[in-house]
C-alpha cells in the first residue's frame, strides 16, 4: 500500500509543440495507447471489472449475504469449488463468486471515491503551493511531507482512535487524508515550471484574474500527468483499503469486501480450503494490475519525452 | 415432551464430552523425567499470585504455588490441598483450618538460587501474611473474600491487621466472617489465595512477580519474556502418588509463547509443542480426526451472552429483549459455524456449576414468535442495532451468523468489532447498548455468576454490565449469600435465574467447553473443568 507515494512525474515535461491543436494532441496519445498491448489489456480489464460492479446484481448467482448452511446443512459448509459454485462457498454457505463480483462494487467505488476526494483536494492545494511559492509553498510543501513521512497504519489507527470507530468513513477519511499528497507534488511541480511561461506571463500582463490564469490557462496544460498519478492512484487506494479490512478496519461483516474475505479464510488456507481466500486474492491482484497497466499506458501515451 | 427431548439431547451431549477423555493410559507404569512444552498464546501479564487474574497469568501462577483447598477433577468438590481439614461452625461464620504438616516453601528460587525462607515449613502466620498482602498490594480480586472481619479496616489502611483472621497455633488458622457467605470455601479455590512465603515477598517486593515462590510441584527457574516460562521440578514437593512414589514426575514444563494459531499447530505437528489448547475453529476438526486418542473436550464454568442495557432504547422494553432471544438458532449455530465447541444456552448458569437447573424455561429458536413481541413492542418495521465485539475470530463468527438470523425476523444487526481492552472499558462505563461479553467462573458456585452479573449492587465495573434490575432477584441473591443450608440456597438461586431468564438482560447464548491436544508421548494429562489453564501437570509424564 505504499504505491501511493510513488510520482510519476516529478518533474516537469517537455512544452507541449504549439503547432497543434489540443484536440489533436489527445488524439494522437490515444493512436500511441492503442499500440500499447499492456495498456490496452488494462483497459478491457476494467472496462469488465466496471461491468461486473455495475451489473452485480445480474450476474451473481446468488444473494450474497445468504447464508446457505441454515438452510442446506453442512454440505454448504466450505464447500469447494463446483459447477453450483465457481468458487466455492465460505463457512457460512455464501456463494463466493457473489461476494467476489459485489465486491467489486465496494473495491472500485472507494477507488474512484477517494481519487476524486484526493484530486479535489490535492489540484488546488498543488497549484496555489507552485503558482504563488514562497512561504504557502513552504507551508504547503512541509505539509506534504510530513504526511509522506508519517507511517500510513499509525495515522489511520489514530483516526480510528479519534472517531472511536472502525468503519467505512474512518477509513475513507484515513485513506482522502493521505492519499491526496502525491497529487498535490505533481500538480506543484507543473506550476511551478509552468507559471514561468510566456503565456502565463502574457496573460498576467492582461490583467487576468488569478483564478483564470490558474484554471483555465495553467491547468489544462497540467492535465496529462495528473490524470496518469490519479489512474496509478487507484490501484494503490484498492490495495489499501483491502488492507485495511484485512487488519478489521472499514468494511464490516457482513459486507462483502476483497480484504475482509482473505482475512476471514486465511487460516482455511492450511487446512485445506484453499478458495475463501484465493478467489478475492486473485481479483485484487487482477484489479490493481489492470490500473497500472492502464496508468504506465497513459503516461507512455501522454508523455511526449518517450516519444518514439 | 419436546423440552424432555432437548434436555436428554443436552444431557447426552454433556456424557459424552465429559467422557470423550483418553482411557487407555491408566495401566502403563509412569517413567520421570522430561519436559513439557504447553504452548500460551501470550507473554502472562503477571505471575504473582495477587495479580493472576488472567488465564494466561494463571496457567504459570497455579504451577508454583498452592491455595489451601482445590476444587476437584469434576469440578463439584472441594478438596484439601495446603489445609488437612477445618470446621465450620453453626451458622458458616467461622472457618478453622488445620494446616497439612511437612509442607515446605521452594528452597531453590530463580535460577537455582536459595530462596530467603530457606526452604522451611509452611505455619499458620504464612496464611494470614498472604491474604493480608493481596489487600496491601490492592490485589483485584481480594474483594472475593470482603465478608472476612475487617476487610475494608485494612483495605483503607485504617488497621495494621486482617481483623479477621487469627493465627491460633503453628497450624491452626482461624477466619472469622461479618456476615455469613456461603461460598466462602469454594473462594478459598481460587489461585489469588495462594499461599506465599513472607522472607520472599518482604525482600523482594515488586520483583516477587518476576521470581516468585511458593509451595508448589514446580519452580520459576527462568522468564525469557514473549519466548518463555521455564520452570523446572521441586525436588520436595509434598505430594506422593498412589504409589507413594515422589511427585512430580516431570523434570520441568516449559510454557512457550506464540501468539498465532497456525505456528502453534504447525509446531505441535512438528513435536515442539506438547500441549495445544483452545484449540481455534479451522483446525478443530482436522484435530479431532487426526489425533483421537489424544484430545480431550469437557464443559467448563464460562458462558457467552450478548447483553442487552435495559435503560437503553430498544433494549428498555422487555419484549424486544425476548423477541431478541426467540430470533437465534443456538443449536444450529453450534453445530454448523461451531464445531460443536459450544453447548447451546438456555440461561447463565452452566452444566457443572452446582445450582445448573435442567429444567429451565427458556427460549427456543422460534422467528414467528419472535416478529409477534417486535410488533407487538411497536417495531413491525424492524430496526436497526449495532452490536460491539472484542475483536477475536470467533466471536466475529458468531456475530456473523446471529446477524444472518436477526435479518430473518427484519432485525439489521450491524457489527463493531473493538480492541478488548477499549470494548471492556466502554461495556464497563454503560456506553454500550449491544455488547458481546462472556463470565468465566472463578471458583464452583452460582453466586460468583448470579450475584456478580446480576445484583444491582453490581452495577459497571463489578459484573452487571446490563444495569438489570429486579427488586425480588436482588433480594434472593442476597439471601442466599448469607445462609448456609445448601438445597435452601440452591432453590433461591433456580428462583433467581428463572426470573433473570424471563426478563431477559441478555441474549443467552452458549456455555464453553474446554478442550486440548496432547503429544503421543504426554500420559495422564486430565484436562481441569474449571477451564484448560488449571489443567493439574503434577502426575503427567511422558514416554521416552
Amino acid at each position: 500500500m505504499t504505491d501511493v507515494r510513488q510520482n510519476a512525474f516529478d518533474t516537469a515535461p517537455e512544452e507541449n509543440p504549439k503547432a497543434l491543436s489540443s484536440g489533436s494532441l489527445w488524439y494522437e496519445a490515444w493512436l500511441r495507447f492503442r499500440r500499447n498491448r499492456l495498456a490496452m489489456l488494462g483497459l478491457f480489464m476494467i472496462l469488465a471489472l466496471v461491468g461486473i460492479a455495475v451489473f452485480a446484481p445480474q450476474l451473481a448467482p446468488f444473494d450474497p449475504y445468504k447464508q446457505l448452511i441454515w438452510t442446506e446443512g453442512s454440505k454448504a459448509k466450505l464447500a469447494a469449488p463446483s459447477w453450483a459454485h465457481l468458487m466455492g462457498t465460505d463457512a457460512y454457505g455464501r456463494d463466493i463468486m457473489s461476494r467476489v463480483f459485489y465486491g467489486a462494487r465496494l473495491s472500485l467505488q472507494i477507488g474512484f471515491l477517494a481519487t476524486v476526494v484526493s484530486l479535489l483536494i490535492g489540484v488546488p492545494l498543488g497549484a496555489i503551493a507552485g503558482y504563488y511559492g514562497g512561504w504557502i509553498d513552504d507551508l504547503i510543501s512541509w505539509l506534504i511531507n510530513v504526511i509522506f513521512a508519517f507511517p500510513f497504519m499509525l495515522f489511520v489507527l489514530a483516526i480510528v482512535a479519534v472517531l472511536n470507530n472502525p468503519s467505512m468513513i474512518a477509513v475513507f477519511t484515513a485513506i482522502g487524508l493521505v492519499s491526496w499528497v502525491s497529487i498535490a507534488r505533481v500538480a506543484r511541480a507543473q506550476f511551478l515550471s509552468l507559471r514561468e511561461r510566456e503565456y502565463v506571463e502574457s496573460a498576467r500582463a492582461l490583467g487576468l484574474p488569478t483564478r483564470t490564469i490558474l484554471f483555465k490557462h495553467i491547468l489544462p496544460n497540467t492535465l496529462a500527468p495528473i490524470i496518469v498519478q490519479a489512474t496509478l492512484g487507484i490501484g494503490s487506494i484498492i490495495l489499501m483499503e483491502a488492507g485495511l479490512a484485512f487488519l478489521g478496519f472499514g468494511a464490516q461483516p457482513p459486507e462483502p469486501s476483497w480484504g475482509l474475505m482473505i482475512s476471514d479464510g486465511q487460516q482455511y488456507l492450511t487446512t485445506g480450503q484453499w478458495w475463501w481466500a484465493f478467489f478475492p486474492g486473485m481479483a485484487i491482484m487482477i484489479t490493481v494490475l489492470a490500473f497500472n497497466f492502464l496508468g504506465d499506458g497513459l503516461r507512455d501515451a501522454l508523455d511526449v519525452r518517450l516519444k518514439r | 415432551m419436546k423440552k424432555m427431548m432437548q434436555f436428554m439431547g443436552v444431557l447426552l451431549f454433556v456424557t459424552a464430552l465429559l467422557l470423550s477423555g483418553p482411557a487407555a493410559w491408566a495401566e502403563e507404569e509412569p517413567q520421570y523425567g522430561g519436559v513439557l512444552a504447553w504452548r500460551i498464546t501470550s507473554d502472562p501479564p503477571a505471575l504473582d499470585p495477587a495479580h493472576a487474574n488472567i488465564v494466561i497469568s494463571a496457567r504459570g501462577a497455579n504451577l508454583y504455588c498452592e491455595t489451601l483447598v482445590e476444587i476437584s477433577k469434576d469440578g463439584q468438590e472441594l478438596l484439601p490441598m495446603l489445609a488437612e481439614s477445618w470446621e465450620v461452625n453453626e451458622d458458616s461464620t467461622v472457618w478453622t483450618f488445620r494446616l497439612r504438616p511437612g509442607v515446605k516453601f521452594h528452597k531453590t528460587g530463580y535460577q537455582g538460587k536459595p530462596t530467603a525462607n530457606g526452604g522451611r515449613e509452611v505455619v499458620a502466620a504464612d496464611v494470614k501474611y498472604s491474604f493480608e498482602r493481596l489487600l496491601r498490594e490492592k490485589a483485584a480480586r481480594a474483594y472475593f473474600l470482603n465478608s472476612i472481619k475487617g476487610y475494608q479496616e485494612l483495605f483503607d489502611e485504617k488497621a495494621d491487621s486482617w481483623e479477621g483472621i487469627e493465627v491460633l497455633d503453628d497450624r491452626t488458622v482461624r477466619f472469622t466472617l461479618s456476615t455469613p457467605y456461603a461460598p466462602f470455601l469454594a473462594a478459598l479455590s481460587y489461585t489469588a489465595f495462594s499461599i506465599v512465603p513472607h522472607e520472599d515477598a518482604e525482600k523482594l517486593g515488586k520483583d516477587f512477580n518476576f521470581q516468585p515462590v511458593g509451595t508448589g510441584p514446580f519452580i520459576l527457574n527462568d522468564w525469557k519474556h514473549d519466548n518463555e516460562v521455564i520452570f523446572r521440578k521441586n525436588p520436595d514437593y509434598w505430594r506422593k502418588d498412589s504409589a507413594g512414589r515422589a511427585l512430580p514426575y516431570l523434570d520441568g514444563v516449559n510454557l512457550v509463547v506464540i501468539p498465532d494459531s497456525s505456528v502453534a499447530y504447525l509446531e505441535f505437528g512438528k513435536g515442539n509443542i506438547d500441549v495445544l489448547s483452545d484449540i481455534p475453529n479451522e483446525f478443530y476438526s482436522e484435530i479431532q480426526e487426526k489425533y483421537r486418542d489424544q484430545f480431550q473436550s469437557c464443559p467448563t464454568l464460562a458462558t457467552q451472552y450478548y447483553g442487552m442495557a435495559v435503560n437503553k432504547e430498544p433494549f428498555d422494553d422487555v419484549r424486544v429483549r425476548q423477541a431478541f432471544n426467540y430470533a437465534v438458532n443456538r443449536e444450529a449455530i453450534n453445530e454448523l459455524v461451531l464445531h460443536n465447541t459450544f453447548i447451546p444456552g438456555k440461561g447463565v448458569l452452566p452444566p457443572g456449576m452446582p445450582g445448573y437447573n435442567p429444567d429451565l424455561e427458556s427460549y427456543t429458536y422460534d422467528p414467528e414468535k419472535a416478529k409477534t413481541l417486535l410488533k407487538e413492542a411497536g417495531y413491525d418495521k424492524g430496526l436497526t442495532v449495532t452490536l460491539q465485539y472484542n475483536n477475536n475470530p470467533r466471536h466475529k463468527m458468531i456475530g456473523e451468523a446471529v446477524q444472518a438470523q436477526m435479518a430473518e425476523i427484519g432485525i439489521k444487526m450491524e457489527l463493531q468489532a473493538s480492541e478488548l481492552g477499549a470494548h471492556y472499558d466502554a461495556v464497563r462505563r454503560g456506553d454500550v447498548p449491544f455488547f458481546r461479553a462472556g463470565w468465566s467462573g472463578d471458583y464452583p458456585d452460582p453466586d460468583n455468576f448470579l450475584y456478580n452479573l446480576f445484583c444491582s449492587d453490581n452495577f459497571g465495573q463489578k459484573g452487571n454490565y446490563a444495569r438489570y434490575k429486579n427488586d425480588d432477584v436482588d433480594a434472593w441473591l442476597k439471601e442466599a449469600r448469607s445462609i448456609s443450608d445448601t438445597d435452601k440456597r440452591m432453590e433461591l438461586y433456580r428462583k433467581a435465574e428463572q426470573q433473570i431468564v424471563k426478563d431477559a438482560p441478555w441474549m443467552f447464548l452458549f456455555y464453553d467447553t474446554t478442550n486440548l491436544v496432547s503429544n503421543e508421548k504426554v500420559r495422564n494429562i486430565h484436562l481441569a473443568s474449571m477451564g484448560e489453564y488449571q489443567t493439574p501437570l503434577t502426575e503427567v509424564w511422558k514416554v521416552k
